[in-house]
């Protein structure tokens, strides 16, 4: 008798501790799931930023998945298709698109909307990075821009002769700079000028360098190809000249794929005179090589192009929520933690300790009044030079498509005008019959 | 507790009449059956199951994330006449095929030939040989791309002692599939141990007689290894062919199908459009792999077909 009184006081208390809970707006306890690729030095930091969110949230569990960038959409695509994704995904913009057209993601209007938060907080070139259709589909972090600065060695200048307060502006410059700092000895590169077939971004390297001659590889609502043009002619003409002088494309992709180790790669052990990668890249090179004497600059633009466009931003990192998710209000709190939130170990404090600019405006002017980056305002100044780059929904096809391209044309099995030509009309047809499809 | 106890008693007592009254041949039939029935349920769900799913998942244009639609033919159609790529990795694929099965059999056959005669130290060289078959693939693959590297790779110093100048083995499209041919022959150890198996097999009365008709040991290797071990060549031939032709991890981590598309095998492009491509291609892919499985089974048909005129069982 007693056992059932004291049995029926305990669920009684339970049930009134339930009810407290419930008043004081306490949720249920729910863990989700993240999936990123914040790897190496910045996986502590992402750690230190979750501990901060579930102090924030403590109600909310999150386990914390780094996965291999090696095979992630495929790994997405098959937990989405299983059911069993993760709730909160860092997620290339580019890729938003066709998974949007699958009914694959959430749309996070609502959420912004009923947490008050303004998207005027972020660059409108990065929140245009995460819309598509009307819908915002994810939020920026880090930046998309500034994926192409033209990094260069201050000593391999001074050693050839070169101003390092005068980085090479122009592509004439940028062939003349090069032709100064190539090493070649017994057909052999010793010493990279710069590699013109591995800037970095998600972009293939011939639609790079085509927005920095002036060019554009698709009209605005993603329908006609656009680089069969004279624009993209002097681009495949002059990537040709610049690969020509480091010795061919045999021995220069040789070079750069003898170092399968990041840390050894001809850059950091002093053996590329420039390199056109992202803002990152002072946070690395400072890791990889501390002593090295490196400088900053926008990439140099062609003859048609401007001085005042130079980079080409499409897509970069963002936080996307699965549509078939089950726990997206807690999901949506965690990417606005990871994405807006200024205090404590949130999304600016993340970019804070990484040196590197961020998506929202006022973090980046908080970074920039704090940070020990001595590169920081030319990084800021070079990549404001960015323009956007659409994706469409098929952009690895399309993307092959232009490798094809670039690859006749530096091997010699086709002029850049035939190249282009036949490129351009794969390009249009797997458009095409994209649209039919979808129509 | 005590109640449920008694009720399994009572149904297996009267379960144990119902098979004594099979005959011997019934029962060990059903125990059989039993015992096989994990591997059984195994096929059924990650063979048979898939093996036919792809096979629907052709006609249609099924992307992973959305369910897509029936197309008929359209797959198999736009495989055969309008996709210059499908036929490129396909003649990329044959060639590969036809030199690396080649180099296997040969190059397993000779290694074979040597191990299974008295040498010192047998065994380390038939571990040293055999080895390098059950590296991971991934690891191999990483390990040959220094060998294989253009400038300082291990392969070009050998050549070097002969005057050979440097080869650009993965980034020259004239090289890449050589590269990738040159390395398929670490896997000759599986094929040179069973062809080992074979020879120590083989009947010493065959030898004693010809020793006594004085035959050499050429005339030895033609007249009685070789015709007798054409069982294990053509074992080896028909593992070798279905192998080869799924040729793609390699190709993936070490040249991703490249320079210019001279290492894009059949296998690659179909990992492609199921995976890399956007939307997923997967009923497009099935249908790859549906083609590539009818151009396997042809092939093998054709050497079980010819092996009638060429395959000596002794008997």
């Amino acid at each position: 008798m007693l056992r059932k009184v004291f049995a029926a006081l305990c669920v009684m208390g339970n049930g009134l501790l339930m009810l407290s809970a419930a008043a004081q707006g306490n949720p249920e306890p729910v863990t989700i799931t993240l999936w990123h690729h914040w790897g190496g030095s910045r996986e502590p930091l992402m750690v230190e930023q979750l501990a901060a969110f579930e102090e924030a949230y403590p109600w909310i569990t999150v386990e914390n998945s780094l996965r291999p960038q090696e095979g992630r959409l495929e790994a997405l695509t098959a937990a989405i298709a299983a059911n069993e994704p993760p709730d909160v995904v860092m997620f290339q913009r580019q890729e938003i698109p066709s998974f949007v057209l699958q009914n694959a993601l959430t749309p996070l209007d609502p959420y912004l909307e009923a947490s008050g938060v303004s998207t005027d907080i972020f660059y409108p070139s990065e929140l245009a990075s995460v819309q598509f259709d009307g819908n915002i589909w994810g939020l920026p972090q880090p930046t998309g821009g500034g994926q192409q600065l033209l990094w260069y060695n201050v000593d391999l200048f001074e050693s050839a002769g070169l101003d390092p307060d005068q980085p090479p502006q122009t592509w004439d410059e940028l062939r003349a700079a090069a032709e100064a700092l190539t090493v070649i000895q017994d057909g052999f590169l010793e010493q990279l000028g710069v590699d013109v077939l591995t800037p970095g971004g998600n972009l293939p390297n011939f639609f790079i360098w085509l927005y920095a001659n002036g060019g554009s590889w698709i009209s605005d609502d993603l329908r006609t190809v656009q680089f069969d043009s004279p624009e993209g002619l002097e681009t495949l003409q002059f990537m040709l000249e610049m690969v020509e002088l480091s010795g061919g494309v045999e021995e220069l992709t040789a070079f750069t794929a003898a170092h399968t180790e990041a840390a050894n790669a001809p850059w950091y052990q002093g053996r590329a005179a420039m390199e056109a990668d992202g803002v990152f890249q002072y946070a690395i090179t400072r890791e990889y090589a501390p002593e090295m004497n490196f400088r900053v600059a926008p990439l140099p633009y062609g003859p048609s192009g401007s001085p005042d466009a130079r980079g080409a931003a499409s897509g970069g990192w963002s936080y996307v929520i699965p549509a078939n998710s089950d726990a997206k209000d807690a999901a949506w709190l965690l990417v606005e933690w990871l994405t807006t939130e200024m205090d404590g170990q949130g999304a600016c404090w993340f970019l804070e300790q990484q040196d590197r600019p961020s998506p929202m405006i006022d973090c980046t002017e908080r970074i920039a009044s704090v940070t020990s980056n001595t590169l920081f305002q030319d990084i800021t100044a070079a990549a404001s030079l960015d323009q956007s780059v659409l994706a469409t929904p098929i952009q690895p096809q399309i993307n092959d498509a232009v490798l094809r391209m670039v690859e006749s044309v530096l091997y010699g099995s086709a002029t850049p005008e035939e190249a282009l030509a036949t490129a351009a009309g794969e390009a249009q047809t797997l458009l095409d019959e994209f649209w039919a499809a979808q129509s | 507790m005590a109640t449920s106890q008694t009720s399994r008693l009572i149904t297996a007592e009267h379960q144990l009449p119902r098979l004594a009254k099979l005959n011997l041949r019934q029962r060990e039939a059903i125990f059989g059956y039993l015992f096989i029935s994990p591997w059984l349920i195994g096929l059924f769900l990650f063979f048979i199951v898939p093996f036919a799913a792809s096979f629907y998942l052709s006609f249609t244009s099924y992307s992973i994330l959305s369910p897509g639609r029936w197309v008929g033919l359209d797959n198999y159609v736009r495989a055969l006449t309008q996709d210059p790529v499908f036929w490129h990795s396909l003649g990329i694929t044959a060639l590969y095929v036809s030199v690396t099965v080649i180099l296997r059999i040969v190059l397993g056959f000779g290694l074979a030939l040597l191990l299974n005669s008295k040498v010192r130290f047998i065994g380390f060289w038939r571990t040293l040989f055999y080895l390098p078959s059950i590296i991971p693939l991934a690891a191999l693959s990483v390990i040959w791309m220094q060998v294989l590297d253009g400038r300082s790779g291990l392969l070009n110093q050998l050549l070097s002692l002969f005057g050979i100048g440097h080869i650009r083995w993965l980034t020259d499209p004239d090289f890449a599939l050589t590269g990738l041919i040159i390395m398929s022959t670490v896997w000759v150890g599986t094929t040179m141990v069973i062809f080992l198996a074979g020879l120590q097999n083989l009947p010493e009365e065959y030898f004693e007689a010809s020793r006594i008709d004085g035959a050499t040991n050429l005339q030895q290797l033609r007249f009685i290894i070789i015709p007798l071990m054409t069982p294990t060549i053509y074992f080896n031939l028909l593992i070798n062919i279905i192998n080869a032709f799924q040729v793609f991890s390699q190709a993936l981590i070490m040249t991703q199908g490249g320079p210019q598309d001279a290492t894009r095998f059949y296998m690659l492009y179909v990992y492609d459009n199921a995976f890399r491509y956007t939307p997923a291609q997967m009923g497009y892919a099935s249908a790859l792999a549906w083609i590539l499985f009818v151009i396997i089974l042809v092939f093998t048909l054709l050497i079980v077909v010819s092996s009638r005129r060429w395959v000596f069982y002794g008997d």
